[in-house]
């Protein structure tokens, strides 16, 4: 074991897990580590096997292989009940019975604390989330939001080794789940606790977490921190889940320049690609890194106008601060991102224009993962 | 007349036909106890009380009909639970096991059971026992049904995971999470499980008879046809006096339950 796998406070090793009747496994050799006080988010799509994991981490379901390790012991055998782990739900799942305060109590009320102790717990708690004030309402006069924050305080409660979040903000409306996604970024940090987020939004995950491992059909693509899972995605899949992507099936001309041959132009990488000229590779580049250029003077080969792909526009999205412009340039779909700036003239529907590709925010895509990408 | 007073009408209506449909029979039977030779009187019921086994066959129903609720709940609630929360896949043959003492007929069960229990090694015929277990056996659907709503009200499997994640076992999930929030269902279920019990005849007369008198065994020994009347009207009454009663100490529960928390 190394220095690094060390330092994680939680670890799951080599998880595996298929239920009764699937055709596939719902986690297959998924194995990653969360250091003290970290927060690391889970990110894929529905049924790529998140939850599962999570689950198995809070110790609801046994995994086929695999195990859990919480500081330096294996709780694989441990029931949930005794795993010292919180769990925020996405129903929210509190005591219809209880009031606030009760379930924000009642781990402790479990664990037998002297009442003093219980109410000035229950007291900081729900002073942390906010929710001061409304500690005798029984559950189901509360908010969405607010029932989640009694969920996050309830789990708290206990004071977890590692706290596990299942998809809290997805039942919430767009506004209420910026704000606590921040609350909860913000309690987290505060208290330093050890957590696994799992979510299927990629601007949640990127918002919210130190490291992310983005998964996909019940095994780990990549584990990285936001900045390398957004800007250098290992896999075709990662890619393509994590932000708005471009892909650009393109042919190699030459090796060593990496110049490849793109729809209605070229693209000079300037760095080598090991393949033979003619092979096909495809490229990747997010919208926000293509931008409109002059047309090249009429004539110029397009060997003298690199990395500028001409094309029509299709389409005008209109996003409020940006604008989506997606751009047909001869067989392939570009996708433009611009500023919305005041005085800022934005092409229109029909329009010839440049698509400028800067070289050094191109993506080569492995081949062998071709089938991958969505 | 809108639209709205239309269909409250309606529903008055209904709700009256409803109170008639079941009122009028009770009615009648009781102003037939009432009712000697054409005139009121309350003779009947006066004999009746002063019958010597009048109280301690009231008392051997309800002891039966209580002891039904308290065995037909500790058996059906955990298995219930357990089944949902643990072994989906046995619930269709739960249900359908739950369903077969509607099929068969009161008659037939007591051949069986007599066959069964009649002699060594299970010696139970004529003893009360008999009645509780076989009680628990016919009252199951009505208890297993009115369970299972209560239990599909509810997110059953998110909250006893919630629970077990804060450090509760399957006892202390039972106790404090999903009972309180099954309440309804409970008393639902023990309130047609103790009417089914208290009013059962014949597997009462059957199995035990003369051994040990219950209150429907003793009602039809009586001759006077005034008397009989009387001893129906007295059991519709206890029973709504016990509905009554466990209504308003499970609100009361469930009052105290969100007062208590909120000191």
């Amino acid at each position: 074991m190394t220095r690094a796998e060390d330092a994680f406070h939680l670890e799951v090793e080599g998880l595996g897990k298929r239920f009764p009747g699937a055709a596939e496994a719902a986690v297959d050799d998924v194995s990653f580590g969360v250091r003290r006080g970290e927060l690391v988010t889970l990110l894929g799509p529905s049924g790529c096997g998140k939850s599962t994991t999570l689950r198995i981490i809070a110790g609801f379901e046994a995994p086929d292989r695999g195990r859990v390790l919480v500081g330096a012991e294996d709780v694989t055998p441990v029931p949930a009940n005794r795993r010292g782990v919180g769990m925020v739900f996405q129903s929210y799942a509190l005591f219809p019975n209880l009031s606030v305060r009760e379930n924000v109590a009642f781990g402790l009320r479990l664990r037998r604390q002297p009442d003093d102790e219980i109410r000035r717990r229950v007291d900081e708690l729900l002073a942390l989330v906010r929710l001061g004030d409304l500690g005798d309402r029984p559950p189901h006069q509360l908010s969405g939001g607010q029932q989640q924050r009694v969920a996050l305080a309830r789990a708290l409660a206990i004071e977890p080794q590692v706290l596990l979040l299942d998809e809290p903000l997805a039942a919430l409306d767009a506004v209420v789940r910026q704000e606590l996604r921040v609350e909860i970024r913000r309690i987290q940090a505060r208290l330093g606790t050890t957590t696994v987020y799992v979510t299927h939004d990629q601007e949640e995950a990127l918002s919210l977490s130190d490291r992310v491992v983005v998964m996909n059909r019940g095994h780990v693509e990549q584990v990285g921190s936001p900045e390398e899972i957004y800007g250098a995605p290992r896999t075709a899949f990662v890619a393509g889940f994590v932000g708005r992507l471009n892909v650009l099936t393109a042919t190699l001309i030459d090796g060593p320049t990496g110049t490849l041959k793109v729809a209605s132009g070229s693209v000079t990488l300037g760095r080598p690609l090991h393949h033979a000229p003619g092979t096909a590779v495809r490229l990747a580049v997010r919208p926000e890194n293509l931008a409109f250029a002059p047309a090249p003077s009429s004539g110029t080969p397009a060997a003298e106008a690199p990395s500028r792909l001409m094309g029509v526009v299709d389409e005008v999205e209109f996003l409020g601060a940006v604008v989506l412009v997606h751009v047909k340039a001869g067989d392939a779909r570009l996708t433009v991102q611009a500023l919305n700036a005041p005085g800022t003239a934005l092409p229109r529907v029909g329009e010839k224009v440049t698509v400028h590709v800067p070289p050094e925010a191109v993506l080569v895509l492995p081949v062998a993962t071709e089938t991958d990408a969505t | 007349m809108s639209t709205g007073s239309r269909v409250r009408s309606w529903q008055y209506l209904v709700l009256a036909l409803a109170v008639l449909y079941l009122a009028v029979p009770v009615l009648a039977t009781l102003r037939f106890a009432l009712t000697v030779g054409g005139s009121f009187s309350l003779k009947p019921l006066a004999t009746l009380v002063g019958r010597p086994e009048f109280a301690s066959s009231m008392g051997r129903s309800a002891l039966l009909a209580v002891l039904t609720v308290v065995v037909a709940l500790v058996v059906t609630l955990p298995t219930l639970v357990y089944a949902t929360l643990r072994l989906p896949r046995i619930r269709p043959l739960l249900e359908t096991v739950t369903l077969l003492p509607f099929v068969v007929p009161g008659v037939i069960l007591s051949l069986g059971l007599f066959g069964l229990y009649g002699g060594p090694p299970f010696s139970l015929t004529g003893t009360p026992t008999i009645l509780v277990c076989s009680y628990v056996v016919i009252a199951m659907p009505l208890m297993y049904r009115s369970l299972d709503n209560a239990l599909g009200a509810i997110d059953a499997r998110r909250l006893c995971e919630a629970a077990e994640s804060l450090g509760a076992g399957f006892g202390s999930t039972l106790v404090r999470v999903l009972l309180p929030n099954l309440l309804p269902g409970v008393v639902v279920g023990s309130l047609l499980t103790f009417a089914t019990a208290f009013g059962e005849f014949t597997l009462a007369n059957l199995l035990v008879g003369a051994a040990w008198k219950t209150f429907p065994v003793f009602m039809r020994e009586i001759p006077d046809g005034h008397e009989q009347s009387g001893v129906a009207v007295i059991s519709f009454a206890l029973t709504w006096v016990v509905s009554a009663a466990v209504l308003w100490a499970t609100g009361r529960g469930a009052a105290t339950t969100v007062t208590g928390a909120t000191r």
